[in-house]
């Protein structure tokens, strides 16, 4: 059994291309055949993140044309037995995405015993986007605490509803999960972003969770190291709760409220409670 | 047993039923003969709520016209050049009705034609060509990409809610439509004929129109116009008032006028001496 996600938002620069490489790394590491794929042709970046930008010879846009096997195409990751990645096309546009040929290469992908398949859509809801959401069975969408960014979220989860095969087939509508993404609790008690409960009262979809505001996932990404292959950072442990919630285990919400700097962690060199 | 095979075989037979209906339409009350006039109104209208006119059905009553005649020909193709469908025409005389035939136009036959009282039914009870909901409406996003999305968002909620299609032809016009998912930025939910009931919360930058009543049993957080074809005694309710807009039968309010009492808190908007008010559920 095979499942397509699409990791969408509509807004651009919230975390999607971090959070695929995250959650498909971290639900490889656990022994699941999982591929990476980047829809974002003229502006790929998972590759980068995910740290194989130099072995790219073949890209998504090759595989559709038929340009290249899909064999060719994907790249085997070196640190993660079962984790691959497809890249996008960055001499391409997004024209060059046809509807054919993504259930073709999904298909491919699903023969070839691909457990997970994670879709990294572009930012907007074009036609790029449309592509990779098109096939999903679930979707995550990533959400930053602001209103523009809640508000496009909104819009995603409407097309997710209308312009799916799902959708267009009256199949049982697309699994949605709500991942907030670089939340500052701190700011939060200042009223300079939305609180979570705000956010999920605006979207009314589950949350499937919350990660810090982090320089740990910044200096990952120029490392192309995904954070949770380092589990040391509030964030790392954040995608892991992620990971092991996406595939239905029960865990509590961390990071929620800012670690207060009480009198004794003060006294004590401050190893401040993470409730 | 008999008959009811019997009509059984009957059914298989038939390729069709005829049934009568008076489903509400859009009228155009034609106040002048002169086309090029009507078409700037008309321009006017469309410009402000283009997907609200987009492939509306239009019947043409001419009985304020009285024996003047209007170039039925010319005024179909102007209809269709800006996307409406122009049916039949009302209330012509012997020669108008020749004309309305020649230009591809039905003729309705109701109790009111060649009527002796020649002023009173048109104006009394019919829906005049004033200002249909008019708004800013879609005046902040490109009207293409709404109408567009109205589509998918419709076939959507179609095929989930087996409701039937706004415009299914020949059918009896389908009372409401009862929505159970949210309704998302950027959808635009419109039913021609009856109530519209929304079940989940609607979002900022979503669209309902009715021509009825609109009840949201959630928050109303988008732009809500009940009573589109100018039927004012629509009203709109919802749990908590937080909509960025609100119009029955082309009078509105905006976010910003919309009173603070009522914002968050379960209302009615009505109209009232010509105006929209609010009241607390």
């Amino acid at each position: 059994m095979s499942k397509v996600v699409v990791v969408t938002s509509g807004k651009g620069g919230v975390g999607k291309t971090t959070t695929t490489a995250n959650l498909a790394s971290g639900i490889a590491a656990l022994g699941y055949k999982t591929i990476a794929i980047d829809f974002d042709v003229g502006l790929r970046n998972l590759d980068l993140v995910m740290g194989c930008e130099r072995r790219v010879v073949y890209d998504l846009v090759n595989a559709i044309r038929g340009e290249a096997t899909l064999r060719q195409a994907v790249i085997k990751d070196k640190r993660i037995e079962t984790l691959y990645v497809l890249p996008a096309s960055q001499t391409r546009d997004k024209d060059a995405l046809t509807l054919d040929g993504v259930g073709r290469i999904l298909d491919e992908l699903r023969a070839a015993g691909f457990e997970y398949i994670f879709c990294d859509s572009p930012a907007g809801i074009e036609w790029g986007a449309q592509m990779a959401m098109y096939f999903a069975d679930e979707a995550i969408v990533v959400t930053n605490p602001e209103v523009s960014s809640v508000r496009d979220s909104d819009r995603v989860l409407g097309l997710l509803d209308a312009k799916t095969r799902r959708a267009e087939l009256g199949e049982e509508a697309i699994k949605t999960h709500l991942l907030l993404t670089r939340y500052a609790p701190a700011r939060v008690a200042k009223g300079e972003m939305l609180a979570y409960q705000d956010v999920l009262e605006l979207l009314g979809i589950p949350l499937l969770g919350v990660i810090p505001e982090s320089t740990a996932v910044l200096q990952a990404s120029n490392a192309g190291t995904p954070v949770v292959l380092d589990p040391t950072s509030d964030a790392a442990q954040a995608y892991l709760d992620v990971v092991q919630r996406f595939l239905g285990e029960e865990r509590p919400h961390r990071f929620l409220e800012s670690a207060k700097k009480g009198f004794f962690s003060r006294i004590f060199g401050g190893q401040a409670a993470t409730a | 047993m008999v008959s009811g095979r019997r009509g059984e075989k009957r059914q298989e037979q038939q390729a069709f039923a005829l049934k009568g209906t008076m489903p509400a339409m859009t009228m155009l009350c034609l106040r002048t003969a002169d086309v090029s006039a009507i078409e700037r109104q008309l321009e006017g209208h469309i410009s402000q709520m283009p997907h609200f006119f987009l492939h509306l059905p239009i019947l043409l009553d001419l009985d304020a016209l009285g024996d003047e005649p209007v170039d039925l020909g010319a005024l179909a193709g102007l209809l269709r050049k800006h996307n409406l469908v122009p049916i039949a025409v009302r209330n012509p005389t012997d020669a108008q009705r020749e004309r309305a035939v020649a230009a591809g136009l039905g003729v309705l036959r109701t109790p009111l034609t060649r009527s002796p009282r020649k002023d009173a039914p048109a104006e009394g009870n019919t829906p005049t060509p004033g200002p249909v909901a008019v708004g800013p409406a879609g005046a902040d996003r490109g009207a293409a990409g709404a109408a567009a999305d109205r589509g998918a968002a419709g076939s959507a909620r179609r095929s989930r809610d087996a409701a039937p299609a706004p415009d299914a032809a020949g059918e009896p016009p389908p009372a409401g439509l009862t929505l159970r998912q949210p309704v998302r930025s950027g959808q635009v939910i419109y039913v021609p004929h009856g109530d519209l009931v929304v079940l989940s919360p609607v979002s900022s930058g979503a669209e309902l129109i009715a021509n009825d009543n609109i009840h949201v049993y959630a928050p109303l957080r988008g732009r809500a116009m009940a009573g589109a074809h100018n039927n004012a005694d629509a009203s709109i309710f919802c749990m908590s008032l937080e909509a960025e807009f609100v119009s029955i039968a082309g009078r509105y309010l905006m976010a910003d006028e919309i009173p603070d009492e009522h914002r968050g808190k379960p209302a009615r908007i009505s109209v009232q001496n010509d105006g929209l008010v609010v009241t607390r559920l």
